[in-house]
């Protein structure tokens, strides 16, 4: 098992968008090593020749007729927008443009 | 204690001796009377009153209704109500209004059950002892320095504080039974596929369940019925309705009781095993039948739900990024900034660690060895049920290894507290019905919870035997 430390914390937390002060990192380091530790109990087993569970009683996902339904409405759906504008979520800008000359 | 809401409630209403509406003001003064308990988030006064006016109104008018009609339901607060707050106890959602009804919410208001408020819990239901809600305390309403079990404690202890007669919970691990248990009332965790999951905010959406919380098993099979059944708007509920859903009265002679002998070993208090003894042998003086049953793969079973629930997790509370709804952190300069700081700030640390876990074990390297080997060892797990219950009717065994704990006992070590769930994953993994029920009281007062599981869709055999338990346990006091 790779070596859990600050740095991973950091990589993982990365792709979660977290973050966690070098402090934090280090206390979640050593928990998640810890925990680790346990589950890698299941490598104990033998399981090549076990299919994986994904839904339990093989009832697999059933969808629905297409058909058109009542949705929420723009208004219902912006209600809890933490930022709006008209019929748009507003969001802090994403992309970096140079300016122009 | 303030003695608790039994079935009879159910049918005093039915009858007319009792109105909704005193009903609800009785339940509104308990709540008020005992602040120091935490087991609500928010209390629908108005609306609940209007709710049992009405119920009432329909009542004298001579309109047959269902048996939960009028009577006061609290729901944890992971399951929407429309217009109402779903703050899953997370500062994330703290201000977050549901725009739509949960299916199991539309049932309730078509059964005519009054929604008298929200209830407490492990934030987004991680915990096994509602300590990690980031909003306020529940107390165990049997003894106030202990946790009232988790992730469902507050509907737990409001149901065990006789502040309401019914509760829904949702169970991921154990988080109906594992506190039904501690506060000594009944918890019920449903067939996978058996209650539609759609308006339950999703921790490990392949084991799911939302279930019953009440003070006997009646009153929790009264619950059941009303929120069973299929619903188009949930990919994995099942097909069936709820026709084949009974509460049965029978004999327990001829009954094949299964014992899962390794359970009962090192790290279970002596006086739950003593319960279980006494309960074994009242199944066997009356006839029934008790079989040894293997469970071999039962060991395996905390990391891989710790693996399966987490992975899950991580792509499941991908969405609360600050767009949408819920809490938005202020000062980021660009987009992927607010992401992070949201997600940092409004979370909290157990959210954290899980999320951290299941983004691990999701990685390239590591998804075949965690997540996937996980799932196969699931798939053992329920071959060994199946095996079993072609063997038993119904497997008997304890819900927890010990009663209530104290405050702060397991959150220093978060394995300690993972471990809590060693007798209720199991049937979460299989996706197996199973039922906790009152067992007597440990040396302190503490409630002991012993548990019945059954065979996929067996809910009717389930609570079958849970009944002839519940008599049974009713003559040892």
């Amino acid at each position: 098992m790779s070596a859990l430390d600050r740095s991973t914390v950091h990589h993982y937390a990365k792709l979660a968008n977290l973050a966690f002060s070098p402090e934090q990192a280090d206390v979640m380091a050593h928990e998640l090593a810890s925990i680790l530790e346990y589950v890698n109990k299941i490598s104990e087993l033998d399981l090549s020749d076990t299919e994986p569970t994904f839904s339990t009683f093989g009832q697999g996902c059933h969808t629905r007729e297409d058909r058109t339904e009542e949705g929420l409405g723009a208004e219902e759906a912006l209600r809890n927008a933490p930022d709006k504008e008209s019929q748009h979520f507003l969001v802090p800008k994403m992309i970096h443009t140079r300016e122009l000359k | 204690m303030t003695p608790l809401f039994e079935s009879q409630v159910l049918a005093q209403l039915a009858q007319g001796e009792v109105t909704s509406d005193s009903l609800v003001k009785t339940c509104l003064q308990r709540i008020a009377d005992q602040p120091e308990l935490g087991a609500f988030l928010e209390i629908d006064e108005e609306g609940a009153l209007a709710q049992a006016a009405e119920i009432d109104r329909r009542r004298s008018g001579g309109e047959t209704l269902s048996p939960i009609a009028g009577v006061p339901v609290a729901l944890k607060d992971n399951i929407h109500v429309r217009g109402r707050r779903t703050t899953c106890a997370s500062r994330i959602l703290a201000d977050f209004v549901a725009p739509f009804d949960a299916h199991v919410v539309t049932k309730l208001k078509e059964a005519g059950a009054i929604l008298i408020g929200k209830t407490n819990m492990d934030e987004f239901a991680m915990g096994s002892s509602t300590e990690y809600s980031a909003l306020q305390v529940t107390r165990n309403p049997h003894h106030p320095e202990r946790v009232p079990g988790g992730s469902s404690g507050g509907s737990a202890a409001a149901v065990a504080a006789g502040l309401v007669p019914l509760a829904l919970g949702s169970s991921t691990g154990g988080s109906i039974r594992q506190p039904a248990a501690f506060c000594g009332v009944v918890g019920m965790k449903p067939t996978y596929g058996r209650v539609s999951r759609y308006g339950l905010v999703a921790y490990g959406s392949s084991l799911d369940q939302i279930g019953p919380i009440a003070a006997d098993v009646t009153a929790a099979f009264e619950l059941l019925h009303v929120i069973a059944g299929h619903d188009p708007k949930d990919s994995t509920s099942a097909q069936m309705g709820r026709d084949d859903l009974s509460l049965r009265v029978a004999d327990p002679k001829g009954l094949r009781i299964g014992i899962p002998k390794d359970w009962l070993g090192d790290g279970l208090q002596p006086e739950i095993q003593q319960a279980m003894s006494r309960l074994t042998e009242s199944f066997a003086a009356a006839g029934a039948e008790i079989v040894e049953v293997a469970l071999p793969h039962s060991e395996y079973a905390i990391p891989a739900y710790y693996l399966v629930a987490t992975a899950e997790a991580s792509s499941n509370l991908a969405r609360f990024d600050g767009v949408r709804y819920g809490y938005r952190a202020t000062g980021a300069q660009n987009l992927k900034e607010m992401f992070v700081k949201t997600r940092s700030e409004g979370f909290g640390p157990e959210v954290k660690r899980r999320i951290l876990l299941g983004t691990y074990c999701l990685s390239s390297g590591y998804y075949e060895g965690y997540y996937l080997n996980a799932q196969r060892v699931r798939t053992r797990i329920s071959d060994d049920y199946r095996q079993a219950f072609g063997k038993v009717d119904a497997i008997l065994a304890p819900t927890t290894p010990t009663t209530a704990f104290r405050f702060g006992e397991k959150t220093a070590d978060p394995w300690t507290m993972y471990l809590d769930d060693i007798y209720t994953v199991t049937a979460n993994l299989a996706g197996i019905p199973a039922i906790s029920f009152p067992a007597g009281l440990d040396s302190q007062g503490l409630p002991i919870g012993l548990q019945l599981m059954a065979a996929p869709f067996d809910e009717s055999k389930l609570f079958q035997v849970a009944l002839n338990a519940e008599n049974f346990i009713r003559t040892w006091r």
